[in-house]
């Protein structure tokens, strides 16, 4: 019974989700053809710009509107369990930066599969700034629609993911200064270094880097930890949610 | 061209416009096309229910329907909507309408065929003389009190109670 | 308790640290069409949502046709057709889609009979529900509570902001379409007036708590007001059922429950042998239970 869900998501997203590809679209291709700077650092710029900004804008519209509309009584009195509503909002929401992101990373792909001789960027790198630009936009993105699936402003939400972010920034720069000088000291304390860190959404940006620098089990603790967050994020929301009925 | 008004009995009409031409053969020269038909129900029972009065509906209904035999806007022998009809015609429960005609069943103001009806019963059964006083003696009571309290004399009293009967008695007079 | 199509037991519920319901106990016969009567923020929706699994109560049960609506919410939602207050429902949809789409959720979903309706309730198939007026926008959710059939039906103010002729309209459709087929209808109301014809079980939330259950005609019956002359022998904690005193001058008028002959009689006696009976409608009953002084009035 979810796929009469996923269609009415879909219906009232679809504006918002092309929206959001001709945003990301028009912004490469406008710093680009700017030649602001690097070609890895434009790219580095747009995938931050679709996993903090556009993440930001679509965590705002997957609960609230429906709550202002006075629909979510209409919709929850419906014969279906909760988790199927809220897991279609949520997945339209994810859609709605996630599919812009991947939309970007194509065209770049396609510009440099056609321009082989040019050396723009490696796909590698595309691949990888892909991966961590949807991971902490996954997160970003959960932890605001989540932890505000109550309000039915969509402002406040907005300013709910904002004060995310900053704890977050703050806390990762905290880690970074206490333990990169301890990385330097003792293997032991650089391993309680990563763990407290992978706990923060923002180290996924740690996978832009090129994969021999890579500590050895930090990939599988970033994942591993993220994975946790994550499940207790959605777990939280929908409870949040299940009592704004 | 007319409108044309054709009554079918008490309960059926219908309007229709007369088009007049000439037709050789076979010879015709007026045509009434009807285009509109209305039925006006079973029996032309008129209910009007006072919602926040402080008598209750049952009784409302029950009064109205005895008035209107009494003064033979609904005769002997008339059919009366189903139980159904009327409640969805008033927009009242059907359990009030079954209690309203259980209730002038057993006073033998109607009688219920099964399968077939409820319709007006005719006041000849046997309903015994002592009984039907001791009905009207108190709905008298309480017009008496009204009168004591309000300080109408008998005298006037029984002048009003003389016009009352009048009024009744020349209003079936009218419909006979 | 599945003689009841509605059965509740000490129902609790607290918003935040509002307690909203303090103990509810209700029974709806089967087949009857139930007015849930109240004032503007006693309760009522809260316990219709609490009926349908929507809230959590802080304690007590609710079964609807004996299924318990929190152990199985989904059980009760499929057999029950709600009607919200003030229903709002996705204003792009068409009424033929939005039909559709309420339709997938419930198996037992009947498309001839939903037809028919569409057509008696005068229901334009293509038109956007954004532009319904409030009239067809109940109509339109009526329609989406009765599609699949239900054995019990439950309206939250559903008359709310309609013009006198839909609301009688309304009510004709309840009754021709519920309760000739055997339908429970609850029906949450604070127009008295319009209930009173319709219903013939009613129930009155007050304080939190059901202050009086029962058939309608019989609370029309048994509750009246007794106006009689104010006299020392007169003792108020003695006459059971006494929901409200009122003075005039030298006058008492008591408005009392369950008032038979034999209280009649006995306030006779102690008051001069004066007593006269006033009947009352469904407002002033309803008003006698709420803000009823029961008695207790300073210098009576």
């Amino acid at each position: 019974m979810i796929k009469p869900l996923l269609w009415k998501e879909w219906h009232e997203q679809r504006w918002k989700l092309a929206f959001g590809t001709f945003m990301m679209a028009f912004f490469t291709g406008a710093l680009l053809a700017a030649r602001f700077s690097s070609y890895h650092e434009i790219i580095v710029a747009v995938m931050l710009l679709g996993s903090l900004v556009l993440s930001l804008y679509s965590a705002m519209g997957v609960f609230a509107p429906e709550i202002t509309n006075r629909t979510s009584t209409f919709l929850a009195a419906r014969p279906v369990a909760p988790w199927k509503i809220f897991f279609s909002k949520w997945f339209f929401g994810w859609l709605n930066f996630a599919v812009p992101m991947l939309i970007c990373s194509l065209i770049l792909a396609v510009m440099v599969l056609a321009h082989p001789e040019e050396e723009l960027f490696e796909l590698e790198f595309l691949a990888r700034v892909l991966i961590s630009g949807i991971g902490l936009g996954t997160m970003f993105y959960s932890m605001t629609c989540c932890l505000a699936s109550r309000k039915s402003s969509e402002a406040f939400v907005g300013f709910i993911g904002l004060i995310i972010f900053v704890v977050l920034l703050a806390y990762g720069l905290i880690i970074e200064s206490t333990f990169i000088d301890s990385l330097r000291h003792q293997e032991t304390v650089c391993m309680f270094g990563e763990i407290l860190s992978f706990i923060n959404p923002v180290f996924w940006i740690h996978l832009m880097k090129p994969v021999s620098n890579y500590p050895p089990n930090s990939v599988f603790l970033l994942f591993i930890e993220q994975g946790i967050l994550f499940m207790v994020v959605i777990l939280v929301g929908l409870r949040k949610w299940q009592r704004s009925f | 061209m007319s409108c044309h008004l054709l009554r079918l009995g008490r309960f059926c009409e219908l309007q229709g416009k007369i088009y007049k031409f000439r037709l050789d053969n076979p010879p015709f020269s007026v045509i009434v096309i009807y285009n509109s038909i209305t039925l006006t129900g079973d029996c032309p029972i008129f209910i009007r229910i006072e919602p926040s009065s402080s008598v209750p509906i049952y009784r409302q209904i029950i009064d109205q329907i005895k008035y209107q035999v009494a003064t033979g806007a609904i005769k002997e022998g008339d059919k009366v909507p189903s139980v159904r009809e009327l409640a969805s015609k008033l927009a009242v429960n059907q359990n009030t309408i079954l209690k309203v005609y259980n209730e002038l069943c057993r006073e033998n103001v109607l009688r219920i065929e099964r399968g077939d009806g409820t319709y007006v019963s005719s006041n000849k059964q046997a309903i015994p003389v002592a009984e039907r006083k001791k009905a009207v003696a108190a709905a008298l009571r309480e017009a008496v009190v009204q009168a004591v309290q309000l300080d109408v004399s008998l005298e006037q009293a029984q002048l009003l109670l003389e016009k009352e009967y009048q009024a009744i008695q020349s209003a079936r007079k009218k419909t006979e | 308790m599945s003689e009841y199509a509605i059965a509740i037991e000490g129902l609790k519920f607290s918003y935040s640290r509002n307690e909203v319901l303090k103990g509810l106990d209700l029974q709806v016969p089967r087949g009857s069409i139930f007015g849930f009567l109240g004032r503007n923020g006693a309760g009522k929706t809260t316990a219709i949502k609490l009926m349908l699994g929507l809230l959590k109560p802080n304690a007590g049960y609710c079964r609807i046709q004996g299924i318990d609506s929190q152990k199985d919410a989904l059980a009760v939602r499929r057999i029950v057709g709600y009607m919200a207050e003030d229903q709002q429902m996705y204003g792009w949809m068409r009424i033929e889609q939005i039909v559709k789409w309420v339709a997938s959720f419930y198996p037992g979903w009947d498309d001839k009979f939903t037809n028919q309706l569409l057509d008696m309730l005068e229901l334009p198939r293509r038109q956007k529900v954004k532009t319904l007026s409030k009239g067809q926008n109940s109509r339109l959710a009526l329609l989406l509570a009765l599609g699949h059939r239900p054995k019990v039906v439950i309206l939250d103010d559903p008359t709310l902001g309609l013009d006198p002729i839909a609301r009688k309209d309304f009510l004709r459709h309840v009754i021709d379409l519920l309760q000739t087929n055997g339908v429970t209808v609850f029906f949450s109301s604070h127009l008295l007036y319009e209930i009173e014809p319709v219903a013939d079980h009613v129930a009155i939330l007050d304080g939190g708590k059901i202050v009086k259950q029962g058939e309608t005609f019989q609370l029309r019956e048994s509750v009246k007001k007794i106006v009689l002359l104010a006299s020392p022998a007169i003792d108020f904690s003695k006459i059971t059922g006494l929901l409200d005193v009122a003075r005039y001058g030298d006058r008492l008028a008591l408005t009392i429950e369950d008032c038979d002959a034999s209280k009649i009689s006995a306030l006779k006696n102690s008051s001069d042998d004066f007593a006269r009976e006033i009947r009352l409608n469904l407002d002033e009953i309803f008003e006698a239970y709420v803000i009823g002084n029961r008695g207790k009035v300073a210098g009576v």
